[in-house]
């Protein structure tokens, strides 16, 4: 036990003090911070702007250029004349052109210079559809406003059986996140194992430290050396990030006397910021920051283990990547099976399963977690991930023994499973 | 020091070491000879704890190696290795730790055995910026850190130029007179001569001979005699009634030559070669352990 925290030590301390840990824990939230502004600020710019797209309709009933409405993005014109206006979208004189002789029976045909991207052809359409409706409205002599003024607007305020809100958008976002947090944490700090015991062996260090030590124990000091550093990054990272938040948030003046004495009550209290206040209220965080701490280091130490397997088997560093896919395969479909059954339904068969089977568990278990996922079944949950970790990490420490000092050997699954199933 | 009994190890496609048995007595330079591949390492790893053998035990003072024991070995494997970007001293500090120092006791010793070996000066160095002579010093070091009372080196000398291997013998002498025993494998039997009072060969998995080098250069050779004369055709003539007619003689005035002891003695074979001619050199020739080595080698 000693020893694993010598080397635990070590590690630690190496990586801590090298100027790339410093820095990057210095500099992530602001990289971060500056990513996210720069999306936020290409978006809401110029950049992403679509160009304007000059539109002819060509045949189209009276009175709908009256009915068509303005926009940005498209300019339209009418003609009769389909031959002329042919011939002017391939003098590139027009971008667009519709017919509209059949709008009757619910169909247009439409002509581009190029590819129009799915979020044009739609606004195109739904432009087309409201003018229509609304020329057939004058026709029918149905008054417009009255129309509008039957057409519901419903706000649904959403809570569960016990009073309190269901949050559904906040609890998606921070499960979400979380199983994000533990796969980078798992993909980023793995790797970084696998390179630590690689480059131990390449540089034959190995066989004086391992005449020292066990193997499990040097492979043990390893793990938890790394996972330690990446919780201090990650802790880093959560403590400069708030900084940085109340930081710009007192420039900002938000905290600032006058806008809370400008602010009267009726208006906090019908606030979008109170509503999320509320919502917030309703998730419980002790449940899922216990969840992130566990599924944190259990999924991490499930993933370190075979990632040290792997490092120990190969002599170079580049060997490694054939092995770096197929144990990320499982953590990708975690995400995957997040992104689309864990969002649809919490609770189904699929997402169930998902998070009990250890390799997809600490990230699909993450976004069920804010949805009253029973304690009974996260409890089941750690449990398998619990037994499976140990018992990875008993199998790679008997490829690790192996493998460490095996120089020479191409290293193959199937090799890795000989070492595994060794006698003695 | 230590009984090595009956010790195989069998890898999954080869047998390493078969039946190996010899004693390494207390206060002994022990060379273990062979040629490459032919299981020393492996057998080295077994001392050290690395490989468990296959069957066949070892005793370490006494008592069946165990963990325990490691404190008191230390090993100067033969591929080396440090980590480039740790300082020297940091690096003495975490081997040393790792074999059972506390940090303070683990820094007195380094800055010791830094100054032994006459790198007190790059102590605050990375071991990266160090010559290769220099680190196969560091690296020295970290096997005799921790006191051991059993020193096993692995071609110790290899990348030191020939001062910085003086200092090392003499060092390795200075441990041994202090009452460290040493196990040395080496391919250098120029060193094993100056060193070692033992020698086991290890060939092809199998343990050919062990011992004390005396002893063996008088089992396993027929007693020889370094011979120089006038004329080399009467000396020739002469050896021919002693030696067989296969034997080689070298063609020139001086030679070596064996005799049956069963028939003959020194005196004899002195006055069958004096026959006809003067002699002008006639002495007792003791093998060297490169000779011993490449002969009991060939024979197997």
């Amino acid at each position: 036990m000693n020893k694993i925290l010598t080397i635990l030590k070590h590690e630690y301390i190496t990586r801590v003090s090298k100027k790339s840990f410093i820095l990057m824990t210095l500099l992530g939230p602001v990289l971060i911070a500056a990513f996210y502004g720069g999306i936020f600020y290409l978006t809401a710019n110029e950049f992403s702007k679509s160009k304007e797209l000059t539109v002819v309709l060509i045949n189209a009933p009276t009175g709908l250029e009256k009915n068509i409405s303005k926009n940005n993005t498209f300019i339209y014109s009418f003609s009769n004349d389909l031959e002329k206006e042919k011939e002017r979208l391939k003098n590139e004189e027009l971008d667009v052109l519709v017919r509209l002789e059949n709008f009757n029976n619910d169909s247009v045909q439409m002509t581009s210079r190029s590819s129009l991207s799915i979020t044009d052809k739609q606004t195109l359409l739904s432009n087309l559809e409201t003018a229509i409706f609304n020329l057939r409205l004058q026709e029918q002599g149905i008054d417009k406003n009255s129309i509008d003024s039957l057409k519901p607007n419903l706000t649904m305020i959403d809570q569960l059986e016990n009073g309190t809100s269901s949050a559904i958008e906040i609890k998606s976002g921070l499960g979400y996140i979380s199983a994000l947090l533990i796969y980078m944490f798992i993909f980023v700090y793995g790797v970084m194992i696998m390179k630590a015991v690689t480059e131990e062996k390449t540089n034959r260090i190995v066989e004086i430290i391992v005449s020292s030590v066990k193997p499990f124990e040097l492979m043990m000091g390893k793990i938890l050396g790394v996972t330690l550093v990446g919780l201090t990054q990650f802790v880093s990272w959560v403590i400069l990030t708030g900084v940085l938040i109340f930081s710009v948030a007192l420039i900002g003046g938000v905290f600032s006397n006058t806008n809370l004495n400008d602010m009267n009550a009726s208006a906090l209290a019908s606030s979008p910021a109170l509503e999320i206040l509320q919502q917030l209220k309703s998730i419980d965080f002790f449940k899922i920051i216990v969840c992130f701490i566990m599924y944190f280091f259990g999924g991490f130490l499930f993933y370190s283990g075979i990632f040290a397997a792997i490092g120990s088997a190969v002599d170079q560093e580049s060997e490694t990547q054939q092995f770096v896919l197929p144990v990320s395969l499982p953590l990708i479909l975690g995400l995957i099976i997040a992104q689309i059954s864990v969002i649809k339904d919490p609770h189904s068969v699929l997402s169930v399963w998902a998070s009990m089977v250890p390799f997809t568990s600490p990230i699909v278990m993450m976004v069920r977690v804010p949805f009253e996922v029973s304690w009974a079944q996260i409890g089941l949950s750690i449990f398998i991930l619990t037994i499976s970790f140990l018992t990875v990490v008993w199998l790679s420490a008997r490829i690790y023994t192996i493998g460490i000092l095996s120089y020479g050997q191409k290293a193959s699954f199937k090799q890795l499973f000989k070492w595994m199933i060794r006698k003695g | 020091m230590l009984e090595i009994n009956n010790i195989s190890k069998r890898f999954t496609d080869k047998v390493a070491l078969e039946n190996v048995s010899f004693s390494i007595p207390s206060g002994s330079i022990y060379g273990l000879l062979g040629q490459n591949g032919a299981g020393k390492t492996t057998l080295i790893r077994i001392l050290n704890q690395i490989y468990e053998p296959s069957s066949g035990t070892i005793k370490f003072d006494g008592e069946k190696l165990n963990t325990e024991h490691i404190k008191n070995i230390g090993y100067l494997p033969e591929e080396r290795g440090l980590y480039k970007k740790i300082k020297v001293l940091d690096h003495l500090i975490y081997f040393a730790k790792l074999r059972g120092y506390d940090t303070k006791m683990a820094e007195l010793k380094a800055n010791y055995w830094l100054e032994k070996v006459k790198l007190s000066d790059v102590k605050n160095k990375r071991t990266e910026e160090l010559s290769k002579g220099m680190q196969q010093k560091i690296q020295f070091i970290m096997a005799v850190l921790h006191e051991p009372k059993f020193l096993i080196l692995d071609e110790p000398f290899s990348g030191l130029d020939p001062i910085n291997a003086e200092l090392l013998i003499d060092i390795i002498k200075e441990l041994n007179e202090k009452g460290v025993t040493i196990l040395f494998s080496t391919h250098r039997m120029d060193q094993v001569e100056k060193l070692c009072s033992h020698i086991a060969i290890i060939h092809q998995s199998k343990l050919i001979v062990d011992g004390k080098v005396s002893d063996i250069k008088k089992t396993y050779t027929l007693p020889r005699i370094r011979v120089k004369t006038q004329d080399y055709l009467i000396l020739k003539d002469n050896a021919l009634k002693f030696i067989s007619q296969d034997a080689s003689i070298s063609e020139t005035v001086e030679t070596i030559l064996e005799y049956p002891p069963q028939i003959m003695n020194y005196k004899m074979v002195f006055n069958i070669l004096a026959n006809d001619q003067e002699i002008l050199k006639f002495e007792q020739y003791v093998p060297s352990v490169s000779e011993l080595f490449f002969q009991l080698i060939n024979n197997n």
